[in-house]
């Protein structure tokens, strides 16, 4: 008798087990989903609210204030839907996404940069084309919605624009006699050589120049794009730059780093707020970086900050001369929501040039809605510096190969600043590591 | 067959059956797949992979970031299970004895179990920071502060460390169970002998918790293979791929560079590799064992 309750409990753990495993099949997803959808119609119907999610990566450390203010003013206006918003850390959103996606439980909404073409590809964000009328996107320029389409159809509002600045300390400049901003590759060796100085007369250097952030792969790509080199080839699989143009613009990096020594050690820092520290106690005189960093720099120190734009490269063409970081980030709809209406609803409010400037002007970016920006930042010397280049908005093609050229831009900077290799061997190194993941 | 031998088969199977359903659909069936992937090309977001053959492997094989990869691993197994062990058997020896001090150590060995790898990385990350603890006592004492985390080999050792004091201490109650469980007439009687400390180590009881080492030392191979949290909290690979290991960049392969027919080709490489090793030592411990048997056999003849 004990044996067989024993054999019965062993099958039914087994069967238990099957259970649980079981209900994979893409009928049973299909017959699931259609069931939820009839639910959440019904939901609809009886006048309960509808919850969307909205997933974004943060640009301010109160990312989640500013967007609850602003999702409580707009349930105020549409008491039916309710929005839940998700802070996704940036070096794991990729991951969050992919795998949200593939589940069929990604974000109805969510914050998309030059990542997206592998979701839009897929058939995961919605083709806004039937939602955003000509008058929506009237205020838009059409650089801005080239950016955001892929095949032709439109798969995000243009939300935040941003371009990058070099931003410097004015005390530091007047104390150590520079009197101009540099405007040339040439100028701003000279300006740095001039502010790396050895303050206490150890022998040892104790104020620099410079420093790049090591994270922010893009500040060192502007020498090499700055010298005539593009950051894609044709077909966006792989870097542009594996040619004459990259090796100068890669070398004017290096000397600046071995030959002329004016930017801050790697070995003096090991993670960004210790790197960020030498900036803000007025030991590093040039930090270049995004726009958005203003408010950043001006929260954490009480340093007389100024900004100028990235001196020019040595390109025959203004683009490629002047060129610095730029993006547009976009605000996309899944094509797995069950509410597309209600997802069209937020997108349509949030990108309103009065509510969207809330959150551009809390964080430090600019609007791709050019009125927009008349209406923020009046009298910032800073803000005006990086308004030039908003209005030209030359902004790189987005590509699925945006997160490996991110991480091999790093591995690349670092080859050149720690001298582990020569600038032409480490891009010849990242052009064969881009082509181990893409195959072109 | 008799009937009763069919229901004696039928029961023994029966109690199997939880476990093989468990064993087949969360190994067999995940295996399987992944070796479906490593044969095709593609992310998660496609619907459809791409058939490659054995281009996944043959990329594999010939990527340097991967080949740059098992060669950390191997360094760090190498280093890591003989010096994990060899302390774990120190302090298991040091706290054998039921004292109050003892206890006391017991205890602290066991925190770090008690710590996820996540919480214990940061912790680590900011004691070997330039303006950590540890490099504020080395001003104190006039010594240059060294950026532990920006160096090819201070980095790795920054991991092993890590590696050594969340996982290390797992041995050492290992050890220590083994070695109070020992019969004291054979520790009386090497004694009566008039063996010290060490030779009564050396000679007693490490072949006494022969078993205990067999099962730590295979435990800890497999382990220091599947480095990863360590490495993607502390130091994400870098400085320039001195701490990246296999799985890291499996993990990288997958789901950065969404190149998942890659990834899974580089799963079955490795498991390929870790079953080697496995084997390897399986067979010279066997082989031990074998001429023990026939000696003993030897001596009763």
């Amino acid at each position: 008798m004990r044996r067989k309750i024993a054999m019965l409990l062993c099958a039914s753990m087994a069967i238990g087990l099957l259970a649980g495993c079981g209900g994979s099949s893409e009928e049973s997803k299909a017959s699931e989903s259609k069931e939820e959808k009839g639910a959440d119609t019904s939901d609809k119907d009886s006048g309960e609210k509808v919850k969307l999610t909205f997933w974004k990566s943060p640009h301010s450390d109160r990312e989640d204030d500013i967007w609850a203010g602003m999702i409580e003013d707009f349930n105020k206006e549409n008491p039916d839907i309710e929005v839940e918003f998700l802070n996704v850390a940036w070096d794991s959103v990729v991951e969050k996404e992919t795998a949200a996606f593939s589940a069929g439980s990604g974000p109805d909404i969510s914050f998309q940069t030059e990542q997206f073409p592998l979701y839009a590809k897929n058939g995961y964000l919605l083709s806004l084309d039937d939602y955003a009328d000509e008058k929506k996107l009237s205020g838009y320029p059409e650089s801005a919605l080239e950016y955001c389409s892929h095949d032709g159809k439109l798969m995000g509002i243009p939300f935040v624009a941003l371009n990058s600045v070099m931003f410097y300390n004015k005390d530091m400049f007047e104390e150590a006699g520079v009197t101009k901003v540099p405007e040339t590759w040439e100028e701003l060796r000279e300006a740095a050589k001039k502010l790396t100085q050895d303050k206490d007369g150890d022998g040892e250097t104790d104020q620099w120049g410079m420093m790049y952030e090591m994270d922010d792969y893009w500040q060192p790509l502007s020498y090499i794009i700055q010298a005539g080199a593009d950051m894609w080839n044709k077909n966006l699989t792989n870097i542009g730059f594996n040619n004459e143009q990259g090796v100068e613009g890669l070398t004017f990096f290096d000397q600046l780093y071995h030959e002329d020594q004016v930017v801050l050690p790697l070995e003096k820092y090991t993670n960004k707020d210790e790197e960020r520290s030498y900036f803000y106690n007025g030991q590093v005189a040039m930090f270049p970086q995004q726009i958005h960093y203003t408010n950043i720099i001006k929260e954490a120190s009480d340093i007389n900050l100024g900004a100028f734009a990235l001196p020019a490269g040595p390109a025959s063409d203004e683009e490629h001369a002047k060129w610095n970081f730029a993006n547009i980030g976009m605000l996309s709809i899944s094509s797995q929501t069950k509410y597309p209406d209600e997802a069209w609803k937020f997108v349509e409010y949030i990108t309103r040039p009065e509510v969207e400037k809330i959150y551009l002007s809390e964080v430090g970016f600019f609007s791709p809605q050019l009125a927009t920006n008349d209406m923020m930042y009046e009298g910032d010397e800073i803000m005006a510096v990086a308004a030039e280049g908003i209005k030209k908005l030359q902004v790189s093609p987005a590509s699925d190969y945006a997160n490996a050229m991110l991480q091999n831009l790093k591995i690349m900077y670092e080859n050149v600043a720690r001298g582990e290799k020569s600038p032409a061997d480490s891009i010849q190194a990242m052009y064969d590591s881009m082509k181990a993941i893409s195959g072109e | 067959m008799n009937k009763r031998r069919i229901k004696e088969y039928a029961v023994s199977y029966s109690f199997l059956l939880p476990f093989a359903v468990f064993f087949i659909t969360f190994t067999i069936i995940p295996i399987g797949y992944v070796f479906y992937l490593s044969l095709h090309d593609g992310n998660f977001l496609q619907a459809q992979f791409d058939w490659v053959g054995l281009k996944n492997f043959k990329d594999v094989l010939q990527t340097p970031d991967f080949q740059n990869a098992f060669k950390n691993t191997f360094i760090y197994m190498l280093i890591e299970v003989p010096v994990s062990q060899f302390l774990g058997i120190f302090f298991a020896l040091l706290i054998k004895k039921k004292t109050r001090f003892g206890h006391v150590c017991e205890v602290i060995y066991f925190l770090p179990m008690l710590i996820s790898m996540v919480v214990a990385s940061v912790l680590i990350s900011y004691i070997l920071s330039n303006n950590g603890p540890l490099n504020m006592l080395f001003q104190v004492l006039g010594m240059k502060p060294i950026s532990w985390l920006n160096g090819r080999f201070s980095a790795k050792m920054a991991v092993m460390i890590l590696e050594l004091w969340k996982g290390g201490t797992f041995f050492v109650f290992v050890y220590m169970s083994a070695m109070r469980s020992l019969p004291a007439d054979c520790l009386e009687s090497s004694r009566i002998d008039g063996a010290n400390v060490v030779q009564e180590t050396i000679y007693v009881v490490l072949p006494l918790i022969r078993n205990a080492i067999i099962l730590c030392v295979t435990m800890n191979t497999i382990w220091q293979f599947q480095i990863f949290e360590s490495v993607y909290m502390l130091t994400n690979g870098g400085p320039l791929g001195a701490t990246q290991t296999v799985i890291y960049e499996i993990y990288q392969y997958s789901f950065k560079y969404y190149r998942v027919g890659f990834g899974a080709a580089a799963s079955l490489v490795f498991l390929l590799v870790i079953l080697l090793i496995y084997g390897l030592e399986n067979l010279l411990l066997r082989e031990k064992d074998k001429t023990r048997r026939r000696g003993k056999k030897n001596e009763q003849i």
